[in-house]
């Protein structure tokens, strides 16, 4: 019992069949070889499977493929291609500052980071920890975490780079 | 752990679906905990109705007599945005965001958080004081029942097979009117509450206590109203002490359990605390409310 759908995913319009019971984390990573977002558990206690739908982060893992479809998906990739050349500020500041230990929360900290940064794009260290909350880094890496946020928040300022968030096809 | 997914676009055909599929069949709004259930292999379902597809079951509406009126799949991040929400119902705003984390409250519906019908379910204390109903439909045509009457048990509510909840109304604030949420858990986020209060407390012009609804959560099978704690507050001035001893009346009426996550004494105790603080926080808000 499989269907076709069709979803918008980082700007661009991809084709899959499969079951309608799969989850969007399960279609990206085995259909679409998007594997930048993590099943860390599953069950929407982590959040390291964060995708923007229409601009906002869900947990990718309760979501169903077909509730995808007719929304703009980002993942983690989208956002690695958004700043041109080279990586994203918020990938380069997680990088500089040791926001990164294992790296397993990663993608989902910085998709997830980049939707505040849209929402709020100068947030204080309490509305950074408020909003990364669900984001669950079991190297307990969050200082540099959110220092990563801090200064990468502080570059796009700067430098004006757009989020991400709602690039359609 | 395979179902088939169907898509109604009409409230009919979610309503024919819901009733044709029955035991078979379960509907699905934000999924975090339908979808749990189902990976965890507690439920088997041969088909779950998506109900996201349904026209008007989205949306929050501010009217300065009729209160508030919000779809049943309106999320918990939308909740803790809107203005109106956050002006008139703090304490539906404080419980919204100790839901989960912001990527599961971008998910999670207020009428699945009711459904659900857990005791811990943070929405629901608030709408109790608030004196929130919520409408149901269904083939043969649509009630209303007070969410305070609407969870029977745990995991089980009013619903009958073929219906769904719609629309969730609450009340526009009395003047001199304020409510506030508190919830105790071992951690901040993404965690489930070890027991919670509301209180909403309207006042009178010398700042005496007219009304006052006080609810617990996670601490009985079904959402409890405090109400001899409420009986000693109405016609007096809500003092720090008296807001203490309706905490003791509340620990009293509490029907707790012993579990992991806390024993029924240790329940009995936060309860009285948190219910003297969110009194005093609701007294405080509606004295600021003003006429």
């Amino acid at each position: 019992m499989t269907q076709q759908y069709l979803l918008s995913v980082n700007g661009k319009t991809a084709s899959v069949t499969t079951a309608p019971h799969r989850s969007l984390l399960d279609t990206l990573r085995e259909d679409l070889g998007l594997t930048g977002s993590k099943k860390g558990c599953d069950e929407g206690e982590c959040a390291s499977c964060t995708v923007l739908l229409d601009g906002v982060p869900v947990n990718s893992c309760l979501v169903l493929v077909g509730d995808a479809v007719g929304k703009t998906i980002v993942t983690i990739e989208g956002i690695a291609d958004a700043g041109g050349p080279g990586p994203h500020p918020l990938q380069r500041a997680f990088v500089n500052l040791g926001g990164v230990q294992c790296g397993y929360c990663t993608p989902g900290m910085i998709v997830s980071a980049c939707a505040l940064l849209t929402e709020q794009p100068d947030p204080t260290e309490d509305e950074i920890k408020f909003y990364l909350a669900g984001n669950i880094c079991r190297c307990t890496g969050y200082n540099k975490i959110t220092a990563a946020v801090r200064s990468a928040a502080e570059t796009m300022r700067a430098a004006d780079v757009p989020a991400p968030t709602r690039r359609t096809a | 752990m395979a179902f088939a997914v169907l898509e109604p676009t009409t409230l009919t055909d979610a309503l024919g679906l819901l009733a044709q599929e029955g035991d078979a069949g379960a509907a699905l709004a934000g999924g975090t905990d339908l979808l749990l259930r189902i990976r965890r292999g507690i439920r088997k379902y041969r088909s779950v109705i998506n109900i996201k597809f349904v026209p008007g079951l989205t949306g929050l509406t501010w009217d300065e007599q009729r209160g508030l009126t919000m779809g049943a799949l309106t999320t918990f991040r939308t909740i803790e945005k809107d203005a109106h929400v956050r002006r008139h119902y703090q304490s539906l705003v404080e419980a919204a965001r100790v839901v989960a984390g912001v990527q599961l409250r971008n998910l999670a519906t207020v009428g699945g958080n009711i459904g659900n019908a857990s005791p811990s379910a943070d929405s629901v204390p608030p709408l109790v004081v608030l004196g929130a109903a919520i409408e149901i439909g269904s083939a043969s045509g649509t009630r209303a029942v007070p969410v305070e009457a609407c969870i029977t048990g745990p995991g089980r509510t009013v619903l009958t097979p073929g219906e769904i909840f719609t629309t969730i109304r609450i009340p526009a604030p009395t003047p001199r009117s304020g409510n506030a949420f508190s919830r105790f858990s071992p951690r901040a986020a993404m965690d489930i509450g070890i027991a919670s209060v509301a209180a909403a407390v309207t006042l009178d012009a010398s700042g005496r206590c007219t009304d006052c609804r006080i609810a617990l959560g996670a601490v009985a099978p079904v959402p409890l109203r405090a109400t001899a704690a409420e009986d000693a507050l109405r016609g007096e001035r809500i003092t720090a002490e008296l807001a203490d001893s309706s905490g003791e009346l509340a620990a009293a009426a509490a029907q707790p359990i012993s579990d992991i996550r806390g024993t029924a004494a240790y329940r009995r105790a936060i309860v009285r605390a948190l219910t003297a603080r969110v009194v005093q926080q609701a007294a405080a808000r509606a004295a600021m409310a003003g006429a």
